[in-house]
This record gives C-alpha cells, sequence and structure tokens, in this order.
C-alpha cells in the first residue's frame, strides 16, 4: 500500500509522469514495488480527467505556499512563473507544508539558478528575501 | 444497523462557521452563529518532530480568535493522515488531545484522505489530499488509527467522506459501506460533508439520495456545507460561497433522518468574502438554521 499511495501522490504532482504511464504503464512504473492490482490501477487512473483535475490541484497547493509569503516576488516574475516553478518542482518534488521553509527553499534555489530569472535577478531575490523577513517576523510576534 | 451514539456526551450546538482569517468581524456579532469549527493545523506551526516539546508553536494572531470568540468549539485537523500507510504519528496525536482539552472541543474529525507519504523510514507530504481505494486493507488501518486518537484525546472522534476526482472502480467494497463499517469497527462517527458528496454526484454520477439511503446515518455527527466552482472539467470542493440548492435539497433530505446530529458547520475560503460578504454568509447560517429547526 505504501508504493501505491507513493506512486499516486507522484502521478498527481507529475503531468509527464502521467504521460510516461499512460505511454509505456510497466516501464513508467517499474521503480515502485506495486502489485499487479495496484499496477493496474494506476495505469487505468491516468486516462481519468480526475487525474488532471489531481495535478492541477497539487500545483495550486504548491503556488500557494509561495503566493502567501513572497506574493510580490510572484507577481513580478508573473510571465515566466510556470517556466520557473516546472524548473523548481522538477528539482524539488516534494511538497513542504510549512509556508514560510517552502519559500525560503524556493528562494535558495533562485539562488543557485539566478539565469531562470529576468535581470535584475538579484535584486528580485533580495525582494523575495524581504518578503520572507516579514513573514518569519510575523510568525514570531 | 444500530450503533451506539457517536457523539457521546458531545453537546447539540446548532449551526456554526468554519473559522477563516475573515471570519472575527461576523462572529463577534452577537447570535451570529452557535459554534465555531477550528482547524487547528492553521493556528500553529508545526516545526517537526526533531523540535520535542517545543515542536508545536501557537501562532498568536490566529489564536486571538478563539480567546475573543467565547463560542464552543469543535476541531477539524487535516494532518492526522489516516490512511496513509505510515506509523501514526503520536507526537501529531498528542497535540490533537491537548488542543482538544485547552479548548474544551466537542469531537474532533479528520477526513478519509491521505496527505503524507511513506520516504523510507519517514514520512512526506503528498501535496495534496488524496482518496484512497475503499479497500478492506484502509479500511483496517483507519480504524485502527480511529482508536488510537480516541483512545488518546477520550474525545468523539468523526471521519469526513471526502471528494474525489479519480475512482478505483475495483474498491473492496462501495464508499457508504466502507463509512459504515468505519463507524460500526472504530466506535467513531461521521462528519457528512453534503458538499463533498455533491461534487462526487457530478463528478461520477452517483446519487446523493441513495447515498444517504446506504449510509447508517445514526452515525452522522455533524454536516458541512459549502460552495464549489469548475476545475478542468471537473466539480471541485473549492468552498467558493454559498452550497448549490442540490446540497440544500440533501441537507433537508438528512436532517429529519439523522438523529445524532449535533451540528451544521458552514465553511468557505476567506479569498472568496469578496463575493460571498457577511451578508450572504447571514443568509446561508438562517436557511441551515431552518433546516436545524426541522430536524427529527
Amino acid at each position: 500500500m505504501a508504493a501505491f499511495q507513493r506512486a499516486y501522490a507522484d502521478l498527481a504532482s507529475s503531468p509527464k509522469l502521467c504521460l510516461a504511464v499512460r505511454d509505456d504503464p510497466d516501464a513508467a512504473l517499474a521503480s515502485y514495488d506495486l502489485d499487479e492490482r495496484e499496477r493496474s490501477r494506476l495505469a487505468r487512473a491516468v486516462w481519468q480527467r480526475g487525474m488532471d483535475a489531481n495535478c492541477t490541484l497539487y500545483r495550486t497547493t504548491r503556488i500557494t505556499a509561495l503566493n502567501s509569503v513572497a506574493p510580490l516576488t510572484l507577481g513580478l516574475i508573473r510571465p515566466i512563473l510556470r517556466d520557473v516553478l516546472d524548473a523548481y518542482w522538477e528539482d524539488h518534488p516534494v511538497h513542504e507544508v510549512r509556508f514560510a521553509r517552502e519559500t525560503a527553499r524556493f528562494i535558495a534555489w533562485l539562488e543557485e539558478h539566478p539565469s531562470v530569472l529576468p535581470e535584475p535577478a538579484g535584486e528580485i531575490i533580495a525582494l523575495a528575501r524581504r518578503e520572507l523577513a516579514a513573514e518569519e517576523m510575523r510568525l514570531s510576534a | 444497523m444500530a450503533h451506539a451514539d457517536p457523539g457521546g456526551d458531545a453537546q447539540r450546538l446548532g449551526v456554526g462557521i468554519m473559522a477563516n482569517l475573515v471570519i472575527a468581524p461576523f462572529i463577534a456579532m452577537d447570535g451570529a452563529v452557535d459554534y465555531l469549527a477550528v482547524t487547528p493545523d492553521m493556528f500553529w506551526i508545526d516545526q517537526g518532530a526533531g523540535e520535542g516539546a517545543r515542536r508545536f508553536k501557537d501562532i498568536p494572531s490566529w489564536v486571538a480568535i478563539l480567546e475573543a470568540s467565547g463560542l464552543p468549539m469543535v476541531s477539524h485537523h487535516i494532518g492526522l493522515s489516516i490512511a496513509s500507510a505510515i506509523p501514526t504519528d503520536p507526537g501529531y496525536v498528542a497535540q490533537m488531545a491537548a488542543w482538544a482539552a485547552r479548548w474544551r472541543a466537542q469531537w474532533l474529525s479528520e477526513h478519509l484522505a491521505f496527505v503524507s507519504i511513506a520516504d523510507g523510514h519517514d514520512a512526506t507530504a503528498a501535496g495534496l489530499a488524496l482518496t484512497a481505494p475503499f479497500d478492506r486493507d484502509v479500511l483496517d488501518l483507519s480504524v485502527e488509527r480511529a482508536r488510537y486518537v480516541i483512545e488518546h484525546t477520550q474525545a468523539p472522534f468523526l471521519l469526513e467522506n471526502s471528494p474525489y476526482y479519480v475512482t478505483f472502480d475495483d474498491s473492496d467494497m462501495r464508499e457508504a459501506e466502507f463509512l459504515n463499517r468505519f463507524c460500526a469497527e472504530s466506535g467513531g462517527g461521521l462528519l457528512l460533508d453534503l458538499h463533498n458528496l455533491y461534487c462526487n454526484t457530478v463528478n461520477h454520477g452517483v446519487s446523493g439520495h441513495r447515498f444517504l439511503d446506504e449510509l447508517d446515518l445514526a452515525t452522522v455527527v455533524e454536516v458541512h456545507l459549502a460552495g464549489g466552482s469548475e476545475l478542468g472539467g471537473m466539480y471541485a470542493d473549492s468552498h467558493s460561497g454559498a452550497p448549490p440548492e442540490p446540497v440544500w435539497d440533501l441537507l433537508d433530505d438528512l436532517v429529519a433522518r439523522a438523529p445524532n446530529l449535533r451540528g451544521i458547520t458552514f465553511e468557505f475560503h476567506d479569498s472568496y468574502l469578496p463575493q460571498l460578504g457577511f451578508d450572504g454568509t447571514a443568509e446561508v447560517i438562517a436557511r441551515a438554521r431552518r433546516a436545524w429547526d426541522a430536524r427529527a
């Protein structure tokens, strides 16, 4: 059951994995220790409209965390936000439920990948840091 | 089927509202609601199991809402992850108990879903609440975890039916049978979310009233009402405003047949307040009170 839940959650977080399972379920699910019933269930599930809804909900949840703490930064990079977040989620597929920690991790990732941002990238990252500092101050008040 | 009342000694509260960031001015009005439903996880920061006794830290601005309200309270959790194939988190359950005792919660509840997944010997967040198949092994896991919560909190415990977007047609049992067995085997009751049920009727062609026929309605202690919206061709439980008419029809059907019902809770997401308004909120509460007054 643990492997099934892991695979199901990974599918909900990754439209790319869903497409891979549609294309070749045996290969795409090979890394999960699934029994035949579980494998068959997931191979069918990726064709359901509901899996698309799960993927959308997952992305909404993750964006909410960042947008709650750093809305000005996200607004500033709105034209490229989708590409930036796709790249960030590719590197960090596991959701951090604590919003401030998720934002701190995102900022650290931006510092490692400043080329994903337009110029002046350093100032955009500094804005994100100021928003995070304000959130941390609010939480500790 | 006949069960003991899963609500135990809890009061019959009436009509309440789910606490959110904007609700304080509304509940401050005399008689606005009869009780407050609270998601405790929004009122604290969980700093992780490694923090020991300092793990859970109040968020003062949120806790102030409870201190000011003076209303009876019920706890509605989102972090137990009752259907997860991971060990129960004793620190989280201890916090559930401490919170319930501190605010004298009439009962506690959690969703039938998993939000945590195994990651080696640890657990990690799934990123959203997912509904597991209605299988015997999921039922056994959920029953065991509910019993643990009841033992350690000494409070009534309710399981909420979830909206699900993916279906597993080869589940061991139907959803209603799963919920009935959960109550019979755990000693817990049901928080019947009529909007979640409505989502499933829209998305999967389930008959809501037939679903009520299949449920042991003596297990229903609390009802949730909400509104929703379209999401990629499906209907989502987005808490976006007043409940749609079919949800009110389900409520009217239910209250006449749920002898142990103790509360009807309206929940909306605070970002939708500009559309709903406090007047709209009051209208929902008034209509729910008419249904409450008509109960058997």
